[in-house]
């Protein structure tokens, strides 16, 4: 009966090098002079699904953006301290941001087809990189879409315009274009926040089949996805971390007043 | 009719907006229509009459154009001089004699002859015969050219014998003379035979010339026409009006050049200004720091468009030909100096001019595109690892494109219209040669060009006296309507098409 209730996965501090795709250390970030982030640290687990949970505006989006370096866009923007990705700071000036973002694939709000055929939108990254034969190509986009389970969907209409697909289509077409790219880790800024409980359903269905070759790092403002879906889960309050461990002990025995304040709804 | 006038004037103040949108167009229909009318009035049959009236010692043949109660202007053909002559004179109805048989002339010279009475050799006139001694003479002509290609060797063999100092008396010296004697023989009989194809025209009852047939372009009886052959001769007028040559001395002419002109400066200009324009707002709008400089540079594109166009007539004059010309003439064309090849008004430096002219449109109109494209999209390229240019090329411009054809547009609708600047930097009345031909570059940039704008500006102030001017000032206006207005349906069209196929993604 307790060997029902054990954990499967490591404790996070017990993780080893080869089990972290991301390590944060002492990361801060500024928009002008306001502070968003404050002296994070903390690891992604590798081939996990990690949740971040709070408030809007504390900083969960920051947070997932400078993992690709988008919050370079905001011309305010000033950081502080280390995000190492395969042993490699990514904040470095060295970093080449287009092949990163090509390893780090990012999945927004609210989806984001580019005006051209379903099959261009999945292409587009790839074409990108290098001039791909047209068979491999094919086969790229057709595996791409079927890791999205939107396949049978869209076979029949691959080149007509993105724009006719339902709002739950069109977020599983983003996050097969990110997969296109077959990146280590997957940045998901909210991907279910607008869309029914069934294209929801699909997603999650989605993120627990990829979660066998890629990092999942997930924002949800839904306690029960996060709860359910994901294997560690970090709560934030106003730029700083405030309790991350393992989603079973997260949302059963939360350690901080705050925290348990939030998942219960209490709060905030 | 009371309560009608009430419900009127409260219909008005309720919907201003509606009666205000109505009168403007009311206004600019009835600006188009006077625009058709009297330009379709160029091209329609006028009657030719005889005229008796004591200013004249015997009976004219006129065309009349009615001046207010019984003043009106008379285009009466003089005989003597074989011209058309314009005399304002009191008229009245019983002196207009409208003879179905008068025949109005054309000569491939462009000039109008009014005739009574017409005589292919022996025969009277006929279209059938007319056309059948047209197509004889054709024929001799290319007998004639053929004839001409077996001279020219063998006058070019005679000529490098007597080089070769071989003696007059040789036996090929003669042969060849007597088949040159020969061939010459045959050529002058067809020159004689295609001569005897002529037409007496009889102007007055004394007075007649021969012409050959085939200096005579056209023929026509304006007073015994049918409806659909006035329709018939009409359209005919209009397709020469727009094919023929401009030829300023013949009164009535053909624009071509001017048409020609008007699209290919139009041409030149949107190729020069499209990519700066375009390349300018997305530096603006996507790289630019935003700063007080930018800002600066953006408000003073803004009035740019702001200044008098012949200013920048000037400009261009002073930087483009007088300055940049010379220069080229300098390096390049050293060999055809003191000519100059650049140093002068052409068609270059006008489409230049009018490029820097609309250029702040096409910067607005583009960086009001590239506004509207949603950042969503930028970040969703960027975020799949397209570098900043990558997502401006692939996602940004195609959305911009709608705005970017409205920028075109615009600038098209400017450049074709306008005239002050064009006179100062390359339009002319009248261009002998058109900037295109088929001699080596076959695009002369360097040429100077006519321009539809420049030939009403030029026919207002010569319209009073000769022969249907102020028609074909009318006539010009209606095309470089129609020319605007078929530039911008295209470009309309292509937008309306790129806007339905992008709407659904911003």
């Amino acid at each position: 009966m307790v060997k029902l209730f054990k954990s499967t996965r490591p404790a996070l501090k017990k993780l080893g090098a080869e089990e972290i795709a991301v390590e944060i250390s002492e990361l801060s970030v500024y928009y002008g002079k306001k502070i968003v982030l404050d002296n994070i640290s903390m690891v992604i687990p590798k081939h996990r699904i990690t949740s971040l949970i709070g408030q809007s505006g504390c900083g969960k989006t920051t947070l997932i953006s400078s993992m690709n370096r988008m919050n370079d866009l905001n011309k305010n923007h000033r950081c502080t301290g280390s995000v190492i990705i395969d042993g490699q700071n990514i904040h470095n000036k060295k970093v080449n941001v287009a092949k990163l973002r090509t390893q780090v694939g990012m999945v927004f709000q609210t989806p984001n087809p580019f005006p051209m055929s379903i099959y261009d939108n999945v292409a587009f990254g790839l074409r990108l990189q290098k001039e791909i034969p047209r068979r491999q190509l094919d086969e790229a986009v057709e595996r791409a879409l079927k890791s999205a389970v939107l396949w049978d969907e869209v076979k029949d209409q691959l080149f007509a315009s993105a724009a006719i697909l339902s709002g739950g289509q069109q977020q599983r077409l983003m996050i097969a274009r990110a997969l296109a790219l077959k990146p280590k880790i997957l940045l998901l800024d909210e991907p279910t926040s607008a869309l029914d409980p069934l294209a929801t359903l699909h997603i999650e269905e989605l993120m627990q089949s990829l979660k066998k070759t890629t990092t999942i790092v997930m924002i949800t403002h839904n306690m029960q996805q996060a709860a359910r879906l994901s294997d560690y889960t970090a709560f934030f309050h106003q730029g700083e971390l405030v309790e991350y461990a393992d989603s079973d002990k997260l949302f059963t025995q939360p350690k901080h007043k705050q925290t348990e304040d939030y998942i219960t709804g209490r709060y905030g | 009719m009371i309560l009608s006038l009430a419900w009127f004037r409260r219909f008005c103040i309720v919907n201003v907006p509606l009666v205000a949108a109505g009168l403007l167009t009311l206004s600019l229909l009835l600006i188009l229509l006077l625009v058709v009318a009297k330009g379709m009035a160029h091209f329609s049959v006028k009657p030719i009459y005889q005229v008796t009236h004591p200013a004249f010692a015997s009976t004219v043949l006129a065309m009349v154009e009615q001046r207010g109660e019984n003043q009106s202007t008379l285009h009466w053909f003089n005989p003597i001089d074989k011209e058309l002559q314009s005399t304002q004179i009191e008229l009245v109805n019983q002196q207009l004699e409208r003879l179905p048989q008068i025949y109005g002339l054309k000569t491939r010279t462009g000039k109008i002859l009014f005739a009574r009475d017409i005589q292919l050799g022996e025969k009277p006139f006929s279209k059938a015969e007319w056309q059948r001694q047209l197509d004889e003479n054709k024929i001799f002509a290319k007998q004639i050219e053929q004839l001409n290609t077996k001279i020219y060797p063998l006058e070019l063999r005679f000529a490098q014998y007597s080089q070769q100092s071989i003696p007059y008396t040789a036996p090929v010296f003669a042969r060849i003379s007597a088949e040159l004697h020969n061939l010459h023989e045959q050529k002058r009989q067809l020159h004689i035979e295609q001569q005897q194809n002529q037409a007496l025209i009889q102007f007055t009852d004394d007075i007649s010339a021969v012409f050959s047939v085939s200096d005579i372009a056209l023929v026509w009886q304006p007073n015994d026409m049918s409806f659909g052959d006035k329709i018939w001769f009409s359209m005919g007028e209009i397709w020469r009006f727009i094919t023929s040559d401009h030829n300023a001395s013949s009164g009535s002419a053909g624009i071509f050049p001017a048409l020609f002109g008007t699209i290919l400066m139009v041409f030149l200009m949107t190729v020069f200004v499209m990519p700066i324009g375009v390349l300018t707002a997305i530096y603006l709008h996507e790289y630019a720091p935003d700063n007080y400089l930018v800002t600066g540079i953006r408000v003073i594109i803004i009035n740019l468009a702001g200044i008098p166009s012949i200013v920048y007539g000037v400009f261009g004059l002073g930087l483009f030909v007088m300055g940049l010309g010379v220069q080229l003439d300098q390096a390049f064309y050293a060999q055809n100096l003191p000519s100059p090849t650049f140093g002068a008004p052409g068609i270059l430096w006008a489409s230049i001019t009018m490029a820097l002219l609309t250029l702040p449109t096409v910067i607005v109109a583009t960086e009001e595109g590239l506004q509207q494209v949603p950042q969503a999209l930028r970040n969703g390229a960027l975020a799949l690892g397209a570098t900043k240019y990558e997502a401006i090329r692939f996602n940004v411009l195609p959305m911009a494109s709608p705005n970017i054809l409205t920028g075109a547009i615009l600038s098209v609708a400017r450049a074709a219209s306008e005239v002050a600047p064009l006179l100062l930097v390359g339009a002319v009345i009248y261009a002998p040669t058109l900037p295109v031909d088929d001699t080596f570059p076959y695009l002369h940039l360097e040429r100077q060009f006519m321009h539809l704008g420049v030939l009403i500006f030029d026919s207002v102030f010569h319209s009073s006296n000769t022969f249907d001017n102020q028609s074909m000032m009318f006539a010009i206006c209606l095309l470089l309507i129609i020319v605007v207005l078929s530039l911008n349906l295209l470009a309309a069209i292509l937008r309306a098409k790129l806007r339905q196929r992008y709407e659904r993604y911003s």
